[in-house]
């Protein structure tokens, strides 16, 4: 009885969320098309779909070469940057020392603005692909290292001194306590930075590409072609959507427990 | 003692007939600013096979003499022993349930329970074996495959006893394992945990403050005085405990009768 009308108001509840949702896309399109079309704004300022358009079938010869450019700064990048990430903090989750050790460098890191660093990145790494991928890189790597060291101090003390009171040792202790803790978390920031990567990816080309999604972003940028910009960012947009939902799928399983199942 | 626990003895057993032995013990931790010292110079002995309850004011220390019979807490003086050797860290011979929800998230009811197997690398035959007998003895094998978050509280706390046991150790230390549950459920483990203590023969010491709960379930009850020292309370009452026997007299009048104690116990501090 009280279950079915818990499954009713919750149904209600889904169809008002829906409701609300979709009347705020439509009021943001309604809008837009009433700046462009109704008053008439100047496309510099806010071009229209038919701009988007028009501007999208001119660049599509750009576009596969950039996407193959930007994609590959960003997923190499992204790869690099995560799979380091997780090695060290997997380290740090094993070794107490190793942790306690470099606990001030990720205090550091925590608040460094990785793209006042971009300079010191075209030194070492010279213009180009070197510099792009390390940013991201780094921006990826950072964000892995500083969430999983804090998920490691928050690993439940009860948990531990459970397995430890049936007999696990270290190593043991390590794989079946501490790294299934951990793993939401580091599922989490995967996600953080998967979507931090593409912003990563913009400032990279900033720094001097020659293709690339930035450099059109820029070259569009130069010649205030609005509509090329707008469009940019919606792929941009799209390709971090895509990418989230990758890094999610591929993850799902790993974190199925932490799924807050009503009983 | 009613209670025939002489055939599930094994050749573990001690000359001594002693499992647990706590001598002289001393604890003191560091809490914030301060030093804690809840207890000092305490000792006593349970047998084994027998079923012990530790109750006291809260501030006694009971979770913390408990934790030192675990191996979890270090003392300051004394030791304690298990079969005649020396407790210095968690070991085979305990296991512990505890108060708060510590069966792992991560793993099916069947992994959690047959953690202390895996970890002590049992041959397989042997671990499923015991997988098997710990989830009958909750009642839980149909629920083999499931999450703990797809569980109850009350099962999960079935779970967790389930796990403690399936590990194998002769003893089994209990924190106020039934704390968090609704009175119904907590009465179904209490008669719960007294079948597998009878099937089994293992030996419990179990933290309560339920005064009831302790003098429905031990052989004897050991009062911990706030500031040091303590009583043991043998409960003369016939085995098996029957739920029926809980609003009869001699029970009630058991937890009177601790409960003037524990009172006595506070007082001695408050005059302090």
């Amino acid at each position: 009885m009280s279950s079915n009308r818990t499954r009713r108001s919750a149904g209600r509840d889904y169809t008002r969320r829906l409701l609300l949702q979709s009347g705020t896309v439509v009021f943001l399109l309604a809008l837009w098309l009433w700046l462009s079309y109704g008053l008439q704004i100047d496309p510099i300022y806010v071009p229209g779909p038919d701009d988007l358009w028009t501007r999208f079938r001119q660049m599509s010869g750009q576009l596969p070469s950039a996407l193959f450019y930007s994609l590959t700064i960003i997923i190499g990048g992204y790869v690099i940057g995560s799979g380091v990430g997780i090695l060290v903090a997997l380290i740090m989750a094993y070794s107490v020392m190793v942790r306690e050790s470099i606990e001030p460098v990720i205090n550091v890191l925590r608040p460094l603005p990785i793209f006042a660093l971009i300079p010191l990145f075209l030194l070492w790494f010279g213009v180009g692909y070197g510099s792009q991928i390390g940013l991201v890189a780094f921006g990826c790597f950072v964000i892995l290292v500083v969430s999983t060291s804090e998920a490691i101090k928050n690993v439940p003390r009860i948990y531990s001194n459970a397995a430890r009171t049936l007999g696990a040792g270290r190593w043991q202790l390590f794989r079946t306590v501490v790294v299934p803790a951990i793993i939401p978390n580091l599922v989490g920031a995967m996600r953080v930075a998967a979507a931090q990567s593409f912003g990563l990816d913009v400032a990279a080309e900033f720094i001097g590409a020659q293709d690339g999604l930035g450099y059109l972003l820029i070259n569009n940028s130069s010649y205030l072609n609005t509509d090329g910009i707008i469009l940019i960012v919606i792929i941009y947009t799209i390709l971090a959507v895509l990418l989230d939902r990758i890094v999610a799928a591929s993850t799902s399983r790993l974190i199925k427990w932490a799924d807050r199942t009503e009983h | 003692m009613v209670k025939d626990s002489s055939e599930y003895m094994n050749d573990e057993s001690v000359a001594s007939g002693h499992s647990v032995e706590v001598n002289n013990l001393r604890v003191t931790y560091v809490s914030g600013s301060n030093t804690v010292t809840p207890f000092s110079d305490i000792s006593f002995s349970v047998e084994k096979g027998e079923f012990i309850c530790i109750i006291g004011p809260s501030g006694a220390g009971k979770s913390t003499l408990l934790f030192s019979i675990a191996g979890l807490v270090d003392p300051s003086a004394g030791q304690v022993r298990i079969g005649g050797q020396v407790v210095d860290g968690p070991g085979g011979d305990r296991a512990v349930v505890f108060q708060d929800d510590a069966v792992f998230p991560w793993f099916t009811v069947e992994r959690n329970v047959g953690y202390g197997p895996e970890v002590a690398r049992w041959p397989k035959a042997r671990r499923q074996q015991a997988i098997e007998e710990a989830l009958s003895l909750v009642g839980l094998s149909d629920y083999r495959s499931f999450l703990p978050g797809q569980l109850s509280g009350g099962m999960r706390k079935r779970v967790d006893v389930a796990r403690a046991f399936a590990a194998g150790p002769q003893n089994v230390l209990m924190d106020e394992p039934f704390g968090g549950l609704d009175a119904q459920t907590k009465e179904s483990l209490q008669e719960a945990i007294l079948e597998i203590w009878r099937t089994t023969g293992k030996t419990i010491i179990f933290v309560t403050h339920d005064l009831e709960e302790a003098a429905f379930l031990a052989d004897r009850v050991i009062v911990l005085k706030k500031g040091g020292g303590l009583e043991i309370v043998p409960i003369d009452l016939p085995r098996p405990r029957t739920s029926s026997m809980r609003t009869e007299p001699a029970l009630q009048g058991y937890r009177r009768l601790l409960g003037e104690m524990i009172r006595k116990a506070e007082d001695r501090k408050n005059v302090q």
